[in-house]
């Protein structure tokens, strides 16, 4: 059958990556902390009729080739860890990191990492993410505390009412060389890979890693007129590949009238 | 049979040669720094006619007719990439780069040097930059490689500098005659194994971070084409079976006076 059956359903088929990954972005535009993805695609293979530089039947060089594209593929859905907005809240256990950087939670034995700073505390007087995960390194508040404050180089102190440290922890934030590379777990955590390198163990505010800011949350960096544009193109070029469709489809059918 | 049964048949290959193209084009009208196709098959039509023009004509050697062989040839003689600059899209990734005017990012491949207009480049957890598909992007002093973590500036030029310091510079290149590269899939261009184009530096084109040059398909273009194509492909159609009718009638009548 035709090629360009199968290339412009290439092109369907990416279109739809580029939409899911489009209404994912803007299923978490509230998501604290959600980085947005963007599908990636590259051209297929080529198929070469005419090799460029042939002689053609006159005897002169080809000057050019002849090459059919075989479509599109996705390469990579690319995760951004562009800034977020930030978003005061009041709360002291809310702590956003400004800049590069992740918080270390313990996640059923297993360390990952989460820029999503809106903590808990648990039973035990625990600093826990949303879903019960304790930051690293554990810190417990006790009960008598009064205040909790965090300092920009990532010190938290537990202060009585007389302002006196009960308790206090250095909280450092990681960082990644290829933050890209990490593996996506939902619920705001990411897993190290080979891809994204080993963490660098940083205290916030040095070596370019970011500071704490407390009392404030990191909103999703989903840009929702971006996305809507987006998702128009998308659902454009859905469309017109929908298209060639139809035409190879009507090309077909006028090839079977030839015989009646 | 009448010559124009090939004719037919040829043109209505040649029509679905351009749809895989458009089709083709079309399916990548999102895909970074692609350049679209277009089939050179006017032209060929012709250098066809101009081929069997005999220049000195005399009444014993001018043919009556054209040479079979030459009519049937396919009418396409070629497709050209056209290297239009595409749009810039801002998206505010500092590892995004786009290149405005005439020249390519030079990558490192297992195969060789390979060139490319795509500009989402990514990180190697050893620093190294990379394409989505891990082809180094080269410098004058070969692949470009990070320093930790610190923002990435890329200045018009393609100076990098890192915490306020040069880690290299990403050299554009251009040649003196573009249809020399060679198509591979995965966004990269090749040189020719043949050609004798000489690599220039590209003097005109400047680097713009931040901003990914998107796809030089028109959809309004392409899907005008298309509609061309489909209409041209139903005409030979039409040739062809008009063809057939008369071949027809020529037996039936001709058999019915004998």
């Amino acid at each position: 059958m035709m090629r360009s059956l199968w290339t412009a359903a290439s092109g369907m088929v990416a279109q739809q990556l580029n939409i899911d990954t489009i209404s994912n972005n803007l299923a978490n535009v509230n998501t604290t902390a959600f980085k947005k993805s963007r599908a990636e695609f590259e051209d297929l293979m080529y198929q070469t009729l005419k090799i460029a530089g042939g002689r053609n039947q006159s005897g002169n060089q080809q000057p050019t080739g002849l090459q059919v594209g075989m479509g599109v593929s996705p390469t990579t859905v690319h995760k951004f860890f562009k800034q977020g907005d930030f978003q005061n809240t009041g709360n002291p256990l809310d702590i956003a990191i400004q800049g590069d950087g992740f918080f270390q939670v313990e996640v059923n034995g297993e360390l990952a990492y989460t820029r999503a700073g809106n903590f808990k505390l648990n039973q035990d007087g625990m600093l826990v993410t949303s879903k019960g995960y304790a930051l690293q390194p554990a810190f417990n508040v006790p009960p008598e505390t009064e205040s909790i404050v965090v300092s920009s180089d990532g010190h938290i102190s537990a202060l009585d009412q007389n302002g006196q440290e009960l308790a206090g922890a250095d909280i450092p934030v990681y960082t990644f060389i290829n933050s890209a590379g990490l593996n996506s777990q939902g619920g705001n955590l990411y897993l190290e890979t080979e891809a994204s390198g080993p963490p660098q163990q940083e205290v916030p505010g040095t070596n370019n890693a970011g500071e704490l800011v407390q009392g404030f949350l990191e909103k999703s960096n989903v840009e929702l007129v971006e996305e809507m544009v987006n998702m128009i193109i998308a659902q454009r070029a859905f469309e017109s590949n929908s298209k060639a469709v139809t035409t190879s489809d009507q090309m077909l059918q006028a090839a079977n009238r030839l015989v009646r | 049979m009448q010559d124009s049964v090939y004719n037919g048949v040829f043109g209505a290959m040649t029509q679905m040669y351009r749809l895989d193209t458009i089709a083709n084009n079309l399916a990548n009208v999102q895909t970074a720094g692609f350049k679209r196709e277009e089939p050179a098959f006017h032209d060929v039509m012709r250098r066809r006619l101009h081929d069997v023009v005999d220049p000195e004509p005399t009444l014993e050697s001018s043919r009556l007719r054209l040479d079979r062989d030459l009519l049937t040839q396919p009418r396409i003689s070629g497709s050209h990439v056209v290297f239009e600059q595409g749009p810039l899209q801002k998206t505010d990734n500092p590892l995004d780069l786009a290149i405005q005017g005439e020249g390519f990012f030079r990558v490192g491949t297992p195969q060789g040097e390979a060139y490319t207009r795509d500009g989402r480049f990514k990180l190697q957890p050893d620093g190294t930059v990379v394409t989505a598909n891990g082809h180094a992007l080269l410098t004058a002093n070969g692949p470009l490689r990070v320093l930790g973590n610190g923002p990435l500036e890329v200045n018009q030029a393609g100076e990098v500098r890192q915490n306020g310091q040069v880690i290299g510079r990403i050299d554009l290149v251009s040649f003196d005659d573009l249809q020399v590269l060679r198509r591979e899939g995965g966004n990269l261009f090749r040189l020719r194994e043949d050609s004798q184009a000489a690599m220039l530096p590209a003097e005109g084109a400047t680097l713009a971070q931040g901003y990914l040059e998107k796809s030089n398909v028109n959809v309004v273009e392409e899907m005008v084409r298309m509609i061309e194509t489909n209409r041209l492909f139903e005409a030979c159609q039409k040739v062809v079976s008009s063809t057939n009718e008369q071949d027809g009638q020529l037996i039936r009548k001709l058999g019915r006076s004998a």
